[in-house]
């Protein structure tokens, strides 16, 4: 799974393993052996596009059976291949429709049943669910899931949403102008981000970056920023003890109070800061706080994050 | 507003049928002299020669004022013969005489036998007067005269030769390394004329009927054949241009022409003219000749004021004019006297005026025009092809015994009744539509539906009325004309004569036109495409360097008027000095004498004219087509070819498909190439309906079988809207491929 922020170049390192852009530097292996140079069509890999990339002019069948086609199946297998295909995404009732008599959510599940259909050795995923509205999307991320554990094609999925991410990788690989900032299982990178970027990259609310003096004696040597996620943190009335395996960073002024219904975050600037300063977010257990209160911000011990001047993890 | 946009109609209805609009300056107020319309074709010094004459007549004329019109000489007698009869044209015309039979027989002009009495023709050249005389009438009175003679280079011929024998021994001498001994257009009739007649050749017999293969004509263009193709001293499809052209650049030794190749010839080369030579036996060539002639419109309503601006044009003063400052030969014999032998174009103007002697002039019968087309494509076979003469002047006597036939039993009697019929029965037709239309719509809904748009209606109104002027109107006189016959001026209506005699084998050209039409049009579509995609496919390559600029230069052969790269392909075509041949090592290879080979030059003259149009649809097309179809075909393992057929074709195909149709009927009716370049050669076999529809109005004789041509147009109309009604259907069904 490849995240980053757009133009970080994860489309292109897609494409690059697709062979529909010319590697610039460096070896592409796939199972071992070298395909800088190999053709498109002798990757044996799938491809769904972001727009689908439906051929117009031809029928949901013609559109799965091309890849056949081309490799000059013989018939009955073709036949066999696209009922199964079908079938397995649905679709059965809609073959001999063209693609623009269909929805959304049917050209995306025709676009993949094109990529199945094939057996290839992996599948690629260019933001698949971007053209989807947010009902569909869920629905078609857990079809993607089913099939991935069905068929255990390896996939290589682009995106730049992180709960896709999150939800649909084995292992992510976060990017930032062309370069893997870290590679992981989600909750890892969740979890013990390699550096600020995949530290705020991941993550909703994003995680705040203070000053690591603001964590007291609580900070390693050599640490220059501490993080703390919002899920994480505690906005509460400043006379209130601090607990014992907790940090106080430090007071709030609440400018923003976000409810949304389960849980509720404060988001404020920490006393003293520039008023360029980001806001800092934190769960509040009070649901009568409201924006120009001043509460203080509590993060467990074990819930920071250490970073040094290089914004690298320490710890 | 309402009212500004009536008005703006008005004026716009007004000055479209505003009656007369003639280009003549308007009448001076202040000026009680009765006007006098005088129209000529001349240019250059003919023409300042006589508009200054009439200056200085206007200064001392008390009785009538002249107002000059110049008209193109392209367009001159169909301009005349358009005008007069509807009111609209000059009191007084100069023209040559050779259209005196049409314009007596439809009372074009009026008769002059009160002008032309035996004083005046005492004072003319003798020889002229025959030639405006016709069913015993005078019909003009002679100006000018002129004739072909020999023009020589004299650096290169400083003798005239003065028998065939030394014109061909000069003219040998002259010939090799892009030199020509003699030059002139031999395909045409009117040049081969002076050996025909020399050696004793004759187009009708007394009693007027057409002689076109007697033994003395097949004699003359065995001679004619002689110089081309044996001793080769004339080059091959020359025309007027090239002939002047060849002279000036010092290619040709000696050319046949007129006086009026003066202008064009210029001072460029060292020239001299003299009399045509004698043949063996010490007979002259004889050239045909053409009188310029003042003409009386029988429709002028000052016919006697008209008769002293004639007696003035025939004059002494205005004739000393013409002759010294116009160097033009003219009829009044005085005036010669008063030409200079010093000036510089006294040689030239006495050897037109020595030739005028042994010329004979042109016949002025309404016979005489359905000789020319067919005894040119006599020679047309004969020079080109190298065919015994016999067989095609034969050829060429039936088709004008028959029309000659044609015209002396005069115009087919029409019947009233059934253009009654006719009549009635469009009436119907027109009302029926009309009423059916109104009735399916709702005339309370109509009623109510133009008043509430009554601002649209305005609005649209200037363009319906151009629309119906300059298109509805002329395209329904067009279907019209096809139920009639035309002869002379007169109508005639023989109700579905025409479309029959076309359609029922009467005319037995018509399904091997077709058959033509159709080949060009289908060889024309697919060359277009196939070029057009092709090239639209290397231009849409992204890696490909001056992408901009050569779409430029493959847009420019659509950029020029098409006639004008029709008449350069042309040349290109020549045999002995066109580039292709010299290209392709083929020297005197004549494209125009086969079939097939005129037909691959029509073929590679419109391929060059038409790809450009596909190719720009195609561009068009091209980008419309989403480039991740062609990854996502990539990945699925697709060649470039499989791609190409997969995915470019089909997805361009509703971009094209009409493209194709416009394509289809534009070749169908693509008159220009088929006319400038092959000009139907061989034998009219690489015609096409359109051209051969030209053919039957303008240059079959018959005073222009106006009818018969408008039923082959109405036909190909129809053709064409049962061609473009199915492959609409088609092309909607392509469309529906669009994402």
């Amino acid at each position: 799974m490849l995240v980053g922020p757009s133009g970080c170049g994860k489309s292109t390192t897609l494409r690059m393993i697709a062979g529909l852009e010319s590697v610039s530097g460096g070896e592409l292996l796939i199972d071992g052996v070298r395909v800088n140079d190999t053709p498109p069509g002798d990757r044996d890999l799938a491809m769904v596009f972001q727009s689908y990339a439906l051929y117009p002019h031809m029928s949901v069948r013609d559109n799965i059976a091309f890849g056949l086609r081309v490799r000059k199946l013989s018939a009955s297998d073709i036949e066999a291949r696209v009922a199964e295909a079908a079938a397995s995404l649905g679709l059965s009732s809609l073959l001999e429709r063209k693609p623009r008599q269909l929805s959304g959510g049917q050209r995306q599940r025709v676009a993949m049943a094109r990529a199945i259909v094939r057996r290839p050795k992996a599948f690629l995923f260019d933001e698949p669910l971007s053209n989807l509205d947010a009902k569909l999307r869920l629905e078609v991320r857990a079809e993607i899931a089913s099939l991935r554990r069905k068929t255990g094609t390896t996939t290589v999925y682009v995106t730049h949403d992180q709960v896709e991410a999150m939800t649909l990788a084995d292992r992510i690989v976060v990017l930032d102008a062309g370069v893997a900032q870290q590679v992981g299982p989600p909750l890892e990178l969740y979890r013990r981000p390699a550096n600020t970027f995949v530290a705020t990259f991941l993550g909703t609310p994003t995680m705040a970056l203070l000053e690591a003096r603001a964590a007291g004696d609580a900070a390693p040597a050599g640490a220059a920023r501490v993080g703390a996620r919002p899920h994480d943190a505690r906005a509460r009335a400043p006379s209130t003890p601090v607990a014992p395996d907790a940090v106080r960073l430090g007071d709030l002024d609440i400018e923003i109070v976000e409810r949304l219904g389960q849980e509720s975050f404060a988001f404020g600037r920490l006393v003293g800061a520039p008023a360029t300063a980001e806001r800092v977010g934190a769960l509040v257990e009070d649901d009568d706080v409201k924006p120009g209160v001043r509460l203080a911000l509590d993060v467990p011990r074990a819930k920071l994050h250490f970073f040094d001047a290089q914004g690298r993890r320490l710890g | 507003m309402a009212e500004r946009l009536v008005a703006a109609v008005l004026v716009a209805v007004a000055l479209l049928v505003a009656p007369g609009a003639p280009a003549q300056e308007p009448p001076a107020d202040d000026d009680p002299r009765p006007e006098l319309v005088l129209w000529h074709a001349y240019r250059a010094r003919e023409q300042e020669a006589l508009e200054r004459f009439v200056v200085e007549l206007n200064q001392r004329e008390t009785r009538f004022r002249v107002t000059v019109l110049a008209v193109p000489y392209d367009a001159y007698l169909d301009k005349i013969t358009a005008a007069i009869p509807r009111g609209r044209g000059p009191d007084v015309f100069v023209a040559a005489h050779d259209t005196i039979g049409d314009w007596a027989e439809a009372k074009t002009i009026d008769t002059v036998d009160d002008v032309l009495d035996p004083p005046m023709i005492a004072q003319l050249q003798p020889g002229l007067v025959p030639a405006v005389l016709y069913r015993g009438h005078a019909w003009g009175v002679p100006l000018a005269f002129k004739s072909v003679a020999l023009w020589r280079n004299t650096s290169l011929v400083p003798e005239a030769p003065t028998t065939l024998a030394e014109l061909e021994a000069a003219a040998k001498k002259n010939t090799g390394d892009g030199r020509y001994g003699l030059v002139y257009e031999n395909r045409l009739f009117y040049f081969h004329a002076p050996f025909l007649f020399g050696m004793g050749g004759r187009i009708f017999d007394d009693a007027g009927r057409p002689t076109l293969d007697r033994p003395e004509n097949v004699a003359s263009v065995r001679y004619a054949q002689r110089l081309a193709r044996e001793i080769a001293v004339v080059p091959q499809e020359t025309n007027g241009a090239l002939v002047t052209s060849l002279f000036v650049d010092g290619k040709a030794a000696m050319i046949l022409t007129g006086p009026w190749a003066l202008g064009e010839i210029g001072e460029g080369v060292p020239v001299a003219v003299s009399p045509l030579p004698r043949t063996a036996d010490g007979k002259p060539l004889v050239p045909f000749l053409s009188v310029e002639a003042a003409f009386i419109s029988g429709k002028t309503q000052r016919r006697e004021l008209a008769v002293e601006l004639v007696r003035a044009l025939a004059g002494a003063e205005c004739s000393r004019r013409r002759l010294v400052d116009g160097a033009q030969p003219v009829a009044l014999r005085a005036a010669w006297a008063t030409l200079d032998d010093a000036s510089k174009d006294a040689p030239m103007l006495r050897a037109f005026l020595a030739q005028q002697r042994d010329a004979i002039p042109t016949p002025n019968s309404p016979a005489m025009k359905s000789v020319w087309s067919p005894f040119d494509l006599a020679l047309g076979a004969a020079l080109g092809q190298g065919v015994d003469p016999q067989v095609p002047l034969q050829e060429a006597q039936a088709k004008v015994a028959a029309v000659v036939q044609a015209i002396e039993t005069g115009p087919q009697t029409g019947s009233s009744e059934g253009f009654a019929i006719f009549v009635v029965v469009t009436a119907l037709l027109l009302g029926g539509a009309v009423v059916f239309g109104v009735a399916r719509y709702g005339p309370a809904r109509l009623v109510r539906d133009a008043a509430a748009q009554k601002a649209a209606y305005l609005y649209v109104a200037p363009a319906m009325l151009g629309m119906a002027l300059l298109v509805f109107v002329p395209f329904a006189v067009g279907i019209g004309m096809g139920f009639f016959e035309h002869t002379w001026g007169s109508y005639t209506f023989v109700g579905l004569e025409n479309f029959r005699r076309i359609l029922a084998g009467g005319d037995s050209r018509f399904f091997a036109t077709l058959g033509m039409t159709v080949l060009w049009t289908a060889s024309n579509v697919v060359l277009h495409v196939v070029l057009g995609v092709a090239l639209a496919l290397l231009l849409s390559q992204a890696r490909l360097r001056f992408r901009a600029l050569y779409r430029v230069l493959f847009i420019v052969p659509w950029a020029v008027p098409n006639y004008i790269t029709a008449l350069i392909w042309k040349g290109m075509f020549h045999p002995e000095l066109g580039a292709i041949n010299q290209a392709l090592h083929l020297p005197g290879f004549s494209w125009m004498n086969e079939t097939w080979s005129a037909f691959l030059a029509n073929l590679i003259t419109n391929t060059w004219l038409g790809f450009p149009f596909m190719m720009v649809i195609a561009l068009g097309g091209l980008t419309s087509i989403p480039k991740d179809l062609y990854e996502a075909a990539a990945l699925d393992g697709a060649s470039a070819w499989r791609r190409f057929t997969s995915i470019t074709l089909p997805l361009l195909m509703p971009t094209l498909a009409p493209a194709i149709v416009l394509g289809t009927v534009w070749t169908f009716n693509m008159f220009n190439v088929i006319y400038l370049v092959s000009g139907g050669a061989p034998q009219g076999s690489t015609d096409i309906l359109i051209t051969e529809a030209f053919r039957w109005a303008f240059e079959r004789g018959q005073g222009g079988a106006f009818g018969y041509a408008a039923a082959y147009s109405t036909l190909v109309f129809l053709m064409l809207v049962g061609y473009t009604t199915a492959a609409n259907r088609v092309a909607a069904k392509v469309a529906e491929v669009r994402p």
